[in-house]
C-alpha cells in the first residue's frame, strides 16, 4: 500500500502519531482512518471509537484475536452451574488482568463488554466485549487496560459511558438508582471531572434522600461540566432538577464563606 | 430727467393742493376722532370720501410706482381725471397716517415721563389709553377702509409684511411707541398688583385685565399663530412665572417652618385654586398649564420628602381628610403616586398583620369569627380610603389588592401553624359557624346573607382556595347530613356566590351534595308511602336516609365489617328493597359511622326515662344489653363485629358517660377480651335527651391536620395532571414557558416552582414526558 500523500508534510505525522496516542491502534490503522475521513483528527476519533472493527487496519491485532482463545478464557473463569461469569469468577479474572474492581477501569471496561447487570457476565458479553478490545489473552487485556481512559475521551463516548453507569450500577428491575450506589458510582465516575463533587456527596449523604431518577442523574453530569465552580452561571430559574435546585442553595452559602475566608 | 419731482411739475404741483386740502380735512378728521370728539354719519362718510379721494389722485412718481400696476384691477374704479384708469396709490397717506400715530403715542408717553407715572397710576394710564386708542384706531379703520382694501391688500399680496391694515398698524406703532419703551414698567406694575392680590388684598383686576388684553392683541391676528403670542409672552408670561416661582417658594418654605403639614397641604391646596381661578379671571389661557405646573412644581414637587413622611405619619391616625387632600396634590405630579403608594401598600400590610397578631389568643386558638372580623374590618377601612379619597385611583386599588393577598394568607397565624392555608381553614370554619344551627340566636337571613357577601370580600383575596374547598366541602356535609343548616336557600346561595367567584368545576360537588339532600328528602316521602303499603304493621317514625352520591361527598364507604343491630335489620332491609325497585342498578354502601338513632332507656324503680342521642355503632352496642346485663368484650365484638380499637375507644366512651361501667377495665390500658361490661343501672341525669353522638376524642384535630396533608397530596396530582394537560396540547415546550403556562393555569394555589419542579420530575420518571437531547431545558411529549 502506497500514500503518495506523505511528502505533504509532517502534519500528517504528528496527527497520526496523535491519533495512535488517542485510539491505542497502530499506524496503518491510524492512517487509514485518517485518510477515510480527510485528515480530521477528530471527527476521524470519533468514527473509529463509534466502529473499531471496521477501521482497524493493523495486522497484528486483527490476526491476533482469536476467538478460539477467548472462548478459552470464558470456560476458564465461567461458574460451573450457568454459562455466565460470576462475581466469583470475574474476581479472580480481574486480578489476572490487573484490574481494580473498584476503579474507574472496571467500569470502563463493563461498559465496554456492554455488561447489563453487575457481578456478571453472559458469554456473549464476555466473548464479544473481548474481540471489540482486540484481546484474546491475559497478556493482551493487562496492556490494554492501562489504555482504557483513552476510550472515554471524547466528550460524547464520555456522556455514553456515564449514562451507561447508571444503568449498570442500579439494582435491575428497579427505576431508580439507590442513593449508596449513586454517591458511590459518582465518585468514580466524576472524579476528576467535578469541582464540587466532594460537596455533591456530602450533600447526597446529609439530606435523607429517596433514590436518584435517571433524569438527575443525566443531568448532573450537564451541570458538573457547564457550571463554574463558583456557580456564577448558575441559572436558578433553569429546567434543573429539583435535587440540583436544592444542592445549589445548600451549597451558595458554603462556598460564598470560603470565598470570605481566604 | 433722472429725478422727476412730483411737486415741481405744474400738474402735479396742481394735485399736490389737492392733497395737501384733501390731508389737512382728513387730518382734522383723525384729531377728531383720536380726541373722542363726537363723529355723525355724515361727518364719517365725509372723512371717507376724503381718504377715498386722497387715494384717487395722487399719482405717485412713474417710475417708482410702475412696477405697482403691472395689470389693470378686476373692479376698475373711476378716477376723477380718469387719465390713467384706477391706480390705487396709498403709500403717501399711509405714510401720513404712520406719522401721525407716532406723533400721538410719542405725546402719551411724554404725559407720563412728565407725570412721573408709576405702578398702579401708570397702569391705570396706560390701560385708558390702551382702550380709548383701540376704540379710535378701528374708527380711524374704518374711514381707511378704501386703503386698506386695496392698496394695503396688493401690497399684502405681493408679500409686503411690514405694511398692515390700519387698525393693524395702529397696533404696531403702539407696540414700537408705548410698549417697547414702557414695557418693564408696565409689566412691573401688573406684577405688583398681582403680588398685592396674592397677599390678600383687594385690587383693581380689571387693570390688569385690560393690560394683558393688550399684551394679547398686540400679537396681531393676522400673524402666524406661533408668533402671535410672543408679546404676550415676553413681555409677561415669562416674568409672571419667574414672580410665580420665587414668590411662592418664599412663601412655601417660610409656611412649612412655621405650620404643621396638614396645614399646609390646606394652604396649597388653596393657592392651586386660587391661581385657577386667576388664570381665568385675567390671565390669557396659554399661561393656565405654565401656571400650573409651575405651582405645582414649586408647592409640591419641592417638599415631595416632607410630603411621604407626612402621608406615613398621617395614615398613622387615620387623618383621612389630610390624607385625601396630600393625594389630590401629589397627583398632579406624574411619578408623585408611585412612592405614595408603596407607603399606602406597606401600611395596610402591616396594619393587617397586626390586627391578625391581635386576634390570636393562644398558639393553637384561633376564633375564626374574630380572626375573619379583624381581616374584614382592615380591608373595610383601607377600601372606604381608597373610595372616598383616592377617588378609587387603580394605582392604589391595586396597592391595596396586594397588601390585602399578603396580610390575608401570610401572617401570624400561618407564621405560627407553619401552614399558608390557615386563613382559608378559618374562612371555611366561620362560614360554618354561621350557616350552623346552634343556640346562640342566628341574625336573620337578610342579614346573614349580608355577612355572607363580607365573608367573599375576603375569600377573593385568599390564594389557597382548594383549602378553602376541602374545609368547606367538609363542613358542609356535617350540616348536611346532621341537619343542622339553618337555612336551605342561604346554603344555596352560598354556593352559588363561590361559583361566580372561582367557576362552576370549583362547586360542581358543593353543588351535587346540596341538590342530594333535596332529593332525599322527596325519597324519604315516598318510602313513608312505600312503607304505609307494603309493611304497615312496622313503625316507620323518624326513620329518615339520605341517599349521597358516591365521590361527591368527603366520606369513604367503610372497609371494615359492621352487624346492625337486629331491631334495625327490618327497616335497613326495607329501604334497600325500596331503593333497588326505584333504581334498578343502583349500588346502595350503608356509612354507619356517619348515622345516627336515639335509644330510649327506661327503669321502672326508681323511674326514669332517658333518650340517648347516639351514633349507630353506640346503639347497636346498647340495644345488646336488652336481653342480658352483662357481656365480654369479645362477645360485644363478635356481635357487632365493630374493628377491635374502634370499639375499645367506644366502650371507654360509653363508660367515661357512666352508660356502661366495667370492674375491670382501665382507661389508659388496652379492653382484655375476656373484660366483663355491664350497663350502669344507676345513671342518672338531670337532662332526659342526653347527646352520646359526640366525636370521638382527638377526631376533630387529626381531621383538621389531615385534611391539610389531603389539599397538599391533591396538589400535586392537579399539577402534574395541568403539566400533562399542557404538554399534550403543546408536544414541546421550553421549561420556562411550562412552569408560566401551569402557573397561569392553576386558579386555586399558588404552586411553588420547585413543586412543579418536581412534578416535571415525577412524570419524567413515569415517562409521560422526556427532555429533548441535546436540549435540557425543552421538554416533550410522550404520546
Amino acid at each position: 500500500m502506497n500514500f503518495p500523500k506523505k511528502s505533504s508534510g509532517s502534519s500528517k505525522d504528528r496527527m497520526i502519531a496523535k491519533f495512535m496516542q488517542l485510539t491505542a491502534t497502530g499506524e496503518k490503522t491510524a492512517n487509514f482512518c485518517l485518510s477515510v475521513h480527510g485528515w480530521k483528527l477528530e471527527e476521524a476519533c470519533d468514527y473509529y471509537f463509534s466502529n473499531p472493527e471496521k477501521y482497524c487496519r493493523d495486522h497484528k491485532q486483527q490476526i491476533l484475536v482469536d476467538r478460539k482463545k477467548i472462548q478459552h478464557l470464558f470456560e476458564r473463569y465461567k461458574d460451573s452451574n450457568t454459562d455466565m461469569v460470576l462475581v466469583d469468577g470475574l474476581l479472580r479474572f480481574s486480578q489476572e488482568i490487573h484490574l481494580d474492581v473498584y476503579s474507574i477501569d472496571a467500569l470502563i471496561f463493563n461498559w465496554k463488554l456492554g455488561a447489563a447487570e453487575q457481578g456478571q457476565w453472559s458469554r456473549d458479553e464476555f466473548c464479544n466485549g473481548l474481540v471489540a478490545l482486540g484481546c484474546d489473552s491475559v497478556e493482551k487485556l493487562r496492556q490494554r487496560i492501562c489504555q482504557l481512559d483513552n476510550d472515554i475521551k471524547q466528550p460524547q463516548k464520555f456522556k455514553d459511558f456515564y449514562q451507561y453507569a447508571f444503568n449498570f450500577a442500579k439494582d435491575t428491575g428497579s427505576k431508580n438508582l439507590n442513593i449508596e450506589h449513586a454517591i458511590q458510582t459518582w465518585k468514580i465516575v466524576l472524579a476528576g471531572r467535578f469541582n464540587l463533587l466532594e460537596d455533591w456527596c456530602t450533600f447526597l449523604a446529609q439530606h435523607d434522600r429517596r433514590a436518584i431518577p435517571r433524569d438527575t442523574w443525566n443531568l448532573l453530569l450537564d451541570f458538573a461540566l457547564t457550571i463554574n465552580s463558583d456557580l456564577s452561571n448558575y441559572d436558578d430559574e433553569g429546567a434543573w432538577p429539583c435535587l440540583i435546585d436544592e444542592f445549589v442553595s445548600w451549597v451558595r452559602p458554603k462556598l460564598e464563606a470560603n470565598n470570605e475566608m481566604s | 430727467m433722472t429725478y422727476p419731482d412730483a411737486s415741481s411739475s405744474n400738474p402735479h404741483g396742481q394735485r399736490q393742493r389737492d392733497l395737501d386740502t384733501f390731508w389737512s380735512d382728513l387730518r382734522n378728521g383723525i384729531d377728531q376722532v383720536y380726541n373722542k370728539e363726537n363723529i355723525n354719519r355724515q361727518r364719517y362718510m365725509q372723512l371717507y370720501s376724503c381718504a377715498y379721494d386722497y387715494c384717487a389722485n395722487v399719482s405717485g412718481d412713474p417710475n417708482a410706482k410702475a412696477n405697482e400696476i403691472p395689470k389693470p384691477t378686476k373692479k376698475p374704479i373711476k378716477s376723477a381725471n380718469g387719465k390713467q384708469g384706477a391706480r390705487f396709490i396709498g403709500h403717501e397717506l399711509y405714510k401720513k397716517i404712520k406719522d401721525y400715530l407716532e406723533a400721538y403715542l410719542h405725546g402719551c408717553r411724554t404725559k407720563i415721563i412728565e407725570k412721573d407715572l408709576q405702578d398702579e397710576l401708570l397702569l391705570d394710564f396706560y390701560t385708558k389709553q390702551w382702550s380709548d386708542f383701540r376704540f379710535s384706531s378701528k374708527v380711524l379703520n374704518g374711514i381707511c377702509q378704501y386703503l386698506n382694501r386695496h392698496w394695503v391688500k396688493r401690497k399684502r399680496e405681493e408679500g409686503n409684511k411690514k405694511i398692515f391694515e390700519i387698525c393693524d398698524l395702529a397696533l404696531v406703532q403702539w407696540k414700537e411707541h408705548m410698549l417697547t419703551p414702557l414695557s418693564n414698567q408696565v409689566t412691573r406694575a401688573i406684577l405688583k398688583l398681582i403680588e398685592k392680590e396674592r397677599n390678600g388684598e383687594v385690587v383693581n383686576t380689571g387693570l390688569i385685565k385690560t393690560a394683558i388684553e393688550s399684551f394679547v392683541q398686540l400679537g396681531l391676528k393676522g400673524s402666524a399663530p406661533e408668533h402671535r403670542l410672543e408679546v404676550y409672552s415676553k413681555n409677561f408670561a415669562t416674568h409672571f412665572l419667574a414672580e410665580t416661582n420665587s414668590y411662592y417658594t418664599a412663601e412655601s418654605m417660610l409656611f412649612l417652618q412655621e405650620n404643621p403639614v396638614p396645614e399646609y397641604l390646606k394652604k396649597a391646596e388653596k393657592r392651586l385654586q386660587e391661581e385657577q381661578e386667576r388664570c381665568a379671571k385675567y390671565l390669557h389661557e396659554s399661561t393656565k398649564s405654565d401656571l400650573e405646573h409651575k405651582c405645582v412644581q414649586v408647592l409640591v414637587e419641592h417638599h415631595l420628602h416632607i410630603f411621604y413622611a407626612e402621608f406615613q405619619n398621617l395614615l398613622d391616625n387615620d387623618k383621612n381628610e389630610d390624607i385625601g387632600r396630600l393625594y389630590d396634590l401629589v397627583v398632579r405630579l406624574p411619578a408623585g403616586l408611585q412612592h405614595l403608594k408603596q407607603l399606602f401598600e406597606d401600611h395596610v400590610l402591616n396594619v393587617g398583620l397586626k390586627a391578625v397578631q391581635s386576634c390570636q389568643e393562644s398558639r393553637d386558638n384561633v376564633d375564626p369569627k374574630t380572626f375573619v372580623q379583624a381581616l374584614l374590618d382592615v380591608y373595610r377601612k383601607y377600601q372606604d380610603l381608597v373610595h372616598n379619597y383616592f377617588q378609587k385611583n387603580p394605582i392604589f386599588v391595586q396597592a391595596l389588592d396586594k397588601a390585602c393577598t399578603g396580610f390575608m394568607n401570610k401572617n401570624s397565624v400561618s407564621e405560627w401553624s407553619n401552614n399558608t392555608g390557615k386563613s382559608p381553614e378559618l374562612l371555611a370554619k366561620y362560614c360554618n359557624l354561621l350557616l350552623k344551627k346552634s343556640s346562640r340566636i342566628n341574625p336573620e337571613e337578610e342579614e346573614l346573607e349580608g355577612v355572607l357577601n363580607n365573608v367573599m370580600l375576603i375569600f377573593k383575596y385568599i390564594t389557597e382556595k382548594d383549602v378553602f374547598q376541602k374545609f368547606y366541602r367538609n363542613l358542609l356535609a356535617n350540616r348536611l347530613v346532621n341537619d343542622t343548616s339553618v337555612s336551605h336557600d342561604l346554603e344555596g346561595s352560598m354556593i352559588s356566590k363561590l361559583k361566580q367567584e372561582c367557576g362552576f368545576e370549583y362547586t360542581s360537588k358543593l353543588q351535587k351534595m346540596y341538590t342530594d339532600t333535596h332529593t332525599s328528602r322527596d325519597l324519604n316521602d315516598r318510602f313513608q308511602e312505600y312503607c304505609s303499603d307494603n309493611s304497615p304493621s312496622d313503625n316507620m317514625q323518624g326513620f329518615s336516609v339520605m341517599v349521597l352520591s358516591d365521590g361527591s361527598w368527603p366520606y369513604s364507604r367503610p372497609t371494615s365489617e359492621f352487624n346492625i343491630a337486629p331491631e334495625l335489620r327490618n327497616i335497613h332491609d326495607l329501604f334497600s328493597q325500596f331503593y333497588d325497585k326505584q333504581h334498578s342498578g343502583r349500588k346502595l354502601s350503608w356509612l354507619h359511622h356517619q348515622s345516627k338513632g336515639e335509644v330510649e332507656w327506661s327503669r321502672p324503680k326508681p323511674k326514669i326515662n332517658h333518650r340517648f342521642l347516639c351514633s349507630t355503632f353506640q346503639l347497636s352496642i346498647l340495644v345488646q344489653f336488652n336481653h342480658c346485663d352483662t357481656l365480654t368484650f369479645s362477645e360485644l365484638q363478635s356481635n357487632t363485629m365493630i374493628d377491635k380499637d374502634k370499639l375499645d375507644q367506644l366502650i371507654k366512651q360509653l363508660i367515661s358517660f357512666n352508660v356502661m361501667k366495667s370492674e375491670s377495665i382501665k382507661s389508659d390500658q388496652e379492653i382484655q377480651p375476656t373484660d366483663d361490661i355491664q350497663l350502669n343501672i344507676t345513671y342518672s341525669n338531670r337532662k332526659i335527651r342526653v347527646n352520646l353522638a359526640v366525636p370521638l376524642k382527638s377526631e376533630s384535630k387529626q381531621e383538621t391536620e389531615q385534611a391539610h396533608q389531603s389539599v397538599k397530596d391533591d396538589r400535586m396530582l392537579v399539577i402534574q395532571a395541568c403539566i400533562v394537560r399542557t404538554m399534550k396540547s403543546r408536544k414541546q415546550l421550553k421549561h420556562s414557558l411550562l412552569l408560566a403556562e401551569v402557573m397561569q393555569q392553576l386558579q386555586n394555589f399558588q404552586p411553588s416552582v420547585a413543586a412543579i419542579k418536581k412534578c416535571i420530575g415525577i412524570l419524567i420518571e413515569k415517562d409521560y414526558i422526556e427532555r429533548m437531547e441535546g436540549e435540557n431545558d425543552l421538554y416533550q411529549y410522550r404520546a
